[in-house]
C-alpha cells in the first residue's frame, strides 16, 4: 500500500545553525490493512515523516509510493485526490479541532473540501456526518455540539470521523491516545481495531508508547536521530531488539507490573 | 504520626452551576521514606489534593467544609499565608508538569536557584555571606540532580537546556531547601521516556539517601508502579483505595482499580481484547448517593446507590471503599 | 458503543454563564449599563428631550445663560438653548461617529492585518511597513488635515478619524493570524486540502474576533473622544448639528461664570469614554479563554 524508500530530509543550514538531517534514509512498507507502528522521542524525525506523508513538507531525497505513486512528485490535483486517500488524527483532540465550529462542521468540512469529486447534497452530507458520528460511538444528539462540550476522548473520536470522512485507505495515526486518561485511551484503541476491520484500513501508527504500538501493530520501525534503528514485527522487535538503543529504550518503559519497581531492584 | 496526614478533606468551588464537590472526603496519609502514588482520571480532584497541601487553592472562592491537613502535627488549613510561605520552599517542595513554564525565562537559572535558596535559609540578597552560601547550595544541588559543570551552567538561561534538564533543575529547585516532603504533581509526562525513566530514577534516590516524603501525583501507572511505594487511587474526590504499590497492583480490590490495571495494554493484551471503562466521571455538581463510581461499575448492585461507602480495612494497611470488598468473588 | 454523560450545557445555558462570569464584576455591569443608557438616548434621544426645536437650531433669545433649574435641567446656552436638549441629542452624532470609525478602523485594518499575517513574506513587509508609516504620523493631527482637506461634516470626519486609526487593528490581527494560523486545527484543514480563503475565513479570521471586538469597544470610548476632540478645534461637525466636542468649544468663553454649558457635555464625554472601556475591559475577563472552565 505504502511504501517508503531511503527518504531523507535534510533542513539546510540558517545563520547560526548548522544543516539539520531530520529523516536519514528511512524506508519501510506499510502492506494493505495492516498497521505500522513509528516509535521514537522528541527529535527523532517522527514528526518529519509525517509531514512529508501528508505533503506538508518536501523530502529533500527518497521515494514514498502509494500504491506506485511518488506523493512528492504529484500534481496539486493529485495532491488534493491524494489528501482523501491519506487522513491524519492528530495527538491533541483540544487544539486539533476548530473551537468556532460545530462537531457537524467539523466532520463535514473535509466533505465540502472535497465536493468537486463526492458531489453530495447538503442532505447528503449530513447523513453522512451523521453515519460517521455513530461509526465512532457518538450519536445524532452530538451533531450540533462544540469542542468545549465534549470531552478528551469524545473529541478525539470527533478527530476520528473527520478522518474518514472521504473514505480513506490509510490513516496516519499522530499519538492518538497521548493525551488521553487510560480508560479512554481503551475505549479509543479498540474502536482503532474494531474500524480496521470493518473498513479495511491501513494505519501508520506514530507512538512513545510500545505498550500501545504493541497492542494495535503488526510491524514497527525505531526511529533515533532520524535513523530506523529496528524494523520488524512488534514481537521480533520488541521481545528480541537487535540495537541497544532498542533494548535501553523498551528498559525505560514503565510497565505497570510491580515487578520492575525500583525498591525491588536491590 | 505521619509527616502528612489528609483526614475527610471536603474542598468545593462555587460557579455558575452551583458549588462543585471537587473533593468529598479524602483521607490519606504519607511517611517519611514513602513515595505515595495518587492516581486517578482526569478531573478527579488529584490535583486540587496536592495544590491543598501547600494551601496554593484560592480560598475563597474554594471552601474547606470539613476536614484537616496535618504537616508534622501543624493543622495546615489553619495556617497564615505567612507562616505557609515559610513552610513552602522549606518543607514543602513542588515539582510541576511542565518543565518549560515553570522557569522564568528571562532570568539565568543561578538567579533563580539563588532565590529559592536564600529564602529557604531565611536571608536576604544583602548578606554577603548568605549569598555566598545560597550560590554553594544551588551548585551542590544542580550537581546532586545530575547536572554536569554546575559550576557553569549556574549563568545559563532556562533556554539553553533541555526538557529533561529543565526538570532536573526544578527538582534541585524544590529540594534546595531540603524539605521534609516533596509534592510533584506530574513531574514526567512532559519528558521522554529514556528521560522520564532517568527521572523517576533520580527522585527514588533522593528518597532513599535524605528520608523525605514525596506525594506523586500522576495519571501513569507504569510511573507508579516503577516508583512508589504506596499507592492511593482517587475517584470523584474520595481515595477508594489505598495501600502499598505490589498490594493495591496485585490484588486491586476496588473494580475502578481493576478497570484501571485493565485498561493498559500489556505484552500478553491481544487485540481487540483491551478492557475500556465506559461512562466518564459524575458531575461534580449533582449529588450523588451512595457509591459515586456505581453508574459505572461492572458489578453495582441496588444497595451501592443507598449508603457511601465506607474504607474497608484488608489488613497491612490495604484499605478499599466498596462495600462489595468482603465478599465472595 | 455510546457513552452516557451528563446532558452538556445548552447555548442558551452557555449564554447565560457567560452573563454570570460578566456580572461577577461589578464595573462591567456598570459599563454595559452606560453604554446602554447612551444607545436609548441616541436612538430615542430627539423625542424625549423638552426642546426638540432647539436641535435643529431653535433659539430663545429670552432665555440666555439661565442656570440649571427644574425647567433647564442643565440650564441654557448663550443662545437660549437648553443644553440638556443639546446633550442628549448630541449622544447619537458621538456614537454613530465613534461607531463609524471603529467599524471602519476595524474592518480595513483587520482585512490589512490578516493579508499580511496570513501571506507573510513581502506582502507582509509591504503592508505592515505602511502601517508603521502611519503608526508615526500623530493620528490626531492626520485626521485634522484630512478633514480639513475634505472639509467639514461628519461623514468627512468619521473617514479621516479612521484613516489614522486603522494601523491599530492591523497589527492586532496581524499578531493574532500569524499566532493562529500555527495551530493544530489549522494544520489539520490544510492536510485536509482547504484552500487559503477556506483556511483563513472559515479557521483563522472567526478565532481571532475576541480581541478585535474587545479592542473595538475599549476604542468606542476614544474615537467619541477623538470626534469631540475634532468638534472643539472647529473642524467637526458643521452647527447647528450638536456635538460634544464642538457644544464644549462654544462653551469655553462663557467660562466660569456660566459653568454650566461646559460641564455638562464635558461629562457626557466623560461617561461615554469611561462606559465603553468599562465594557471593553469586562469583554475582555469574558473572552479570556483562561477564564473559560
Amino acid at each position: 500500500m505504502l511504501e517508503v524508500k531511503g527518504l531523507s530530509k535534510i533542513y539546510p543550514a540558517r545563520r547560526g545553525s548548522p544543516a539539520v538531517t531530520a529523516l536519514d534514509d528511512v524506508s519501510f512498507t506499510i502492506a494493505a490493512n495492516s498497521a505500522f507502528g513509528v516509535v521514537g522521542e522528541s527529535g527523532s524525525g517522527k514528526t518529519t515523516l509525517t509531514r512529508c506523508l501528508i505533503g506538508l513538507e518536501q523530502p529533500s531525497h527518497g521515494e514514498m509510493l502509494f500504491e506506485g505513486r511518488d506523493i512528492a512528485r504529484l500534481k496539486p490535483s493529485e495532491m488534493r485526490e491524494m489528501r482523501a486517500r491519506i487522513q491524519i488524527v492528530f495527538q491533541d483532540p483540544y487544539a486539533s479541532l476548530n473551537p468556532r465550529m460545530s462537531a457537524q462542521d467539523i466532520i463535514g468540512e473535509p466533505l465540502l473540501i472535497h465536493h468537486d469529486r463526492l458531489q453530495l447534497s447538503a442532505r447528503a452530507r449530513t447523513d453522512r456526518v451523521v453515519e460517521l458520528l455513530e461509526r465512532v460511538g457518538l450519536g445524532v444528539r452530538h451533531l450540533h455540539r462544540y469542542p468545549h462540550e465534549f470531552s478528551g476522548g469524545q473529541r478525539q473520536r470527533i478527530g476520528i470521523a473527520r478522518a474518514l470522512a472521504v473514505k480513506p485507505d490509510m490513516l496516519i495515526l499522530d499519538e492518538p491516545t497521548s493525551a488521553l486518561d487510560v480508560s479512554v485511551q481503551a475505549q479509543i484503541l479498540n474502536l482503532l481495531v474494531e474500524l480496521q476491520d470493518s473498513l479495511k484500513l491501513s494505519y501508520l501508527f506514530i507512538s512513545h508508547d510500545l505498550g500501545v504500538v504493541r497492542y494495535i501493530c503488526d510491524r514497527a520501525l525505531l526511529l533515533l536521530h532520524g535513523r530506523v534503528i529496528e524494523e520488524g514485527p512488534v514481537d521480533q522487535v520488541f521481545d528480541h531488539p537487535q540495537s541497544d538503543y532498542a533494548r535501553r529504550l523498551i528498559a525505560a518503559i514503565p510497565d505497570v507490573d510491580p515487578t520492575q519497581s525500583l525498591h525491588l531492584a536491590r | 504520626m505521619a509527616l502528612l496526614s489528609i483526614e475527610n478533606l471536603h474542598l468545593s468551588i462555587p460557579s455558575f452551576e452551583g458549588e462543585a464537590q471537587i473533593l468529598n472526603g479524602v483521607d490519606l496519609s504519607v511517611e517519611r521514606g514513602q513515595i505515595c502514588g495518587l492516581v486517578g482520571e482526569t478531573g478527579c480532584g488529584k490535583s486540587l489534593t496536592g495544590l491543598s497541601v501547600s494551601k496554593l487553592v484560592a480560598s475563597p472562592p474554594a471552601r474547606y467544609r470539613q476536614g484537616a491537613i496535618r504537616f508534622d502535627g501543624q493543622d495546615i488549613l489553619g495556617l497564615s499565608e505567612g507562616a505557609m510561605r515559610a513552610l513552602r520552599g522549606r518543607r514543602i517542595g513542588m515539582i510541576f508538569q511542565d518543565p518549560t513554564t515553570n522557569l522564568n525565562p528571562l532570568f539565568r537559572i543561578g538567579e533563580q536557584m539563588v532565590d529559592v535558596a536564600l529564602h529557604s535559609m531565611g536571608a536576604n540578597r544583602w548578606s554577603r555571606s548568605a549569598l555566598s552560601e545560597a550560590r554553594a547550595r544551588a551548585i551542590a544541588m544542580l550537581e546532586r540532580v545530575g547536572i554536569q559543570d554546575a559550576h557553569n551552567r549556574l549563568d545559563d538561561y532556562p533556554h539553553q537546556f533541555s526538557g529533561g534538564m529543565r526538570q532536573r533543575v526544578l527538582i534541585a529547585m524544590a529540594l534546595i531547601g531540603r524539605p521534609d516532603l516533596l509534592i510533584a504533581d506530574e513531574p514526567t509526562t512532559a519528558l521522554d521516556v529514556s528521560v522520564q525513566a532517568q527521572i523517576l530514577q533520580l527522585l527514588f534516590d533522593i528518597v532513599r539517601e535524605d528520608n523525605i516524603a514525596v506525594l506523586l501525583i500522576t495519571h501513569n501507572l507504569g510511573v507508579v508502579a516503577r516508583l512508589c511505594t504506596h499507592v492511593a487511587v482517587m475517584y470523584a474526590g474520595r481515595i477508594i483505595e489505598r495501600g502499598t504499590m505490589a498490594d493495591v497492583f496485585n490484588q486491586p480490590s476496588h473494580p475502578y482499580t481493576r478497570a484501571l490495571l485493565n485498561a493498559v495494554p500489556t505484552q500478553k493484551t491481544r487485540k481487540g481484547t483491551l478492557q475500556g471503562l465506559g461512562g466518564s466521571v459524575p458531575d461534580p455538581y449533582l449529588p450523588h448517593p451512595g457509591c459515586r463510581f456505581a453508574p459505572r461499575c461492572a458489578i453495582a448492585e441496588a444497595r451501592c446507590r443507598d449508603a457511601v461507602p465506607s474504607e474497608t480495612d484488608l489488613g497491612h494497611a490495604h484499605a478499599v471503599a466498596c462495600i462489595k470488598a468482603g465478599d465472595p468473588a | 458503543m455510546s457513552l452516557p454523560v451528563a446532558a452538556p450545557p445548552s447555548r442558551w445555558q452557555n449564554w447565560q454563564r457567560s452573563l454570570y462570569r460578566f456580572r461577577q464584576s461589578g464595573l462591567s455591569i456598570a459599563g454595559l449599563c452606560i453604554v446602554l443608557v447612551l444607545l436609548v438616548i441616541a436612538i430615542g434621544g430627539s423625542w424625549i428631550v423638552p426642546f426638540p426645536d432647539h436641535i435643529s437650531g431653535g433659539i430663545n433669545t429670552a432665555a440666555r445663560f439661565k442656570p440649571p433649574s427644574s425647567l433647564y435641567w442643565f440650564g441654557t446656552n448663550e443662545l437660549g438653548q437648553d443644553v440638556f436638549t443639546l446633550v442628549m441629542a448630541g449622544a447619537r452624532v458621538s456614537l454613530i461617529a465613534g461607531f463609524g470609525v471603529v467599524m471602519i478602523a476595524a474592518i480595513l485594518g483587520g482585512l490589512i492585518g490578516a493579508l499580511a499575517g496570513y501571506a507573510g513574506g513581502w506582502i507582509d513587509d509591504v503592508l505592515m511597513r505602511l502601517t508603521d508609516l502611519m503608526l508615526t504620523l500623530p493620528s490626531l493631527i492626520l485626521a485634522m488635515a484630512i478633514a480639513a482637506a475634505l472639509g467639514a461634516g461628519l461623514d468627512n470626519m468619521v473617514f479621516a478619524i479612521s484613516m489614522s486609526w486603522w494601523p491599530g487593528f492591523a497589527r492586532l490581527v496581524r499578531g493574532e493570524v500569524i499566532a493562529k494560523k500555527e495551530d493544530l486545527f489549522v494544520q489539520a484543514a490544510r492536510a485536509l486540502g482547504a484552500s487559503d480563503s477556506r483556511i483563513l475565513f472559515r479557521h483563522v479570521l472567526p478565532n481571532v474576533m475576541s480581541p478585535v471586538i474587545i479592542k473595538m469597544s475599549l476604542d468606542m470610548g476614544f474615537a467619541i473622544l477623538a470626534v469631540a476632540a475634532l468638534g472643539f478645534i472647529g473642524i467637526g461637525v458643521k452647527p447647528p448639528t450638536p456635538e460634544w466636542g464642538s457644544l464644549l468649544s462654544l462653551a469655553r468663553g462663557y467660562l466660569p461664570d456660566y459653568w454650566w454649558t461646559a460641564i455638562f457635555p464635558g461629562l457626557a464625554i466623560f461617561f461615554a469614554v469611561l462606559g465603553f472601556n468599562l465594557l471593553g475591559d469586562g469583554l475582555r475577563d469574558l473572552f479570556d479563554p483562561k477564564a473559560r472552565r
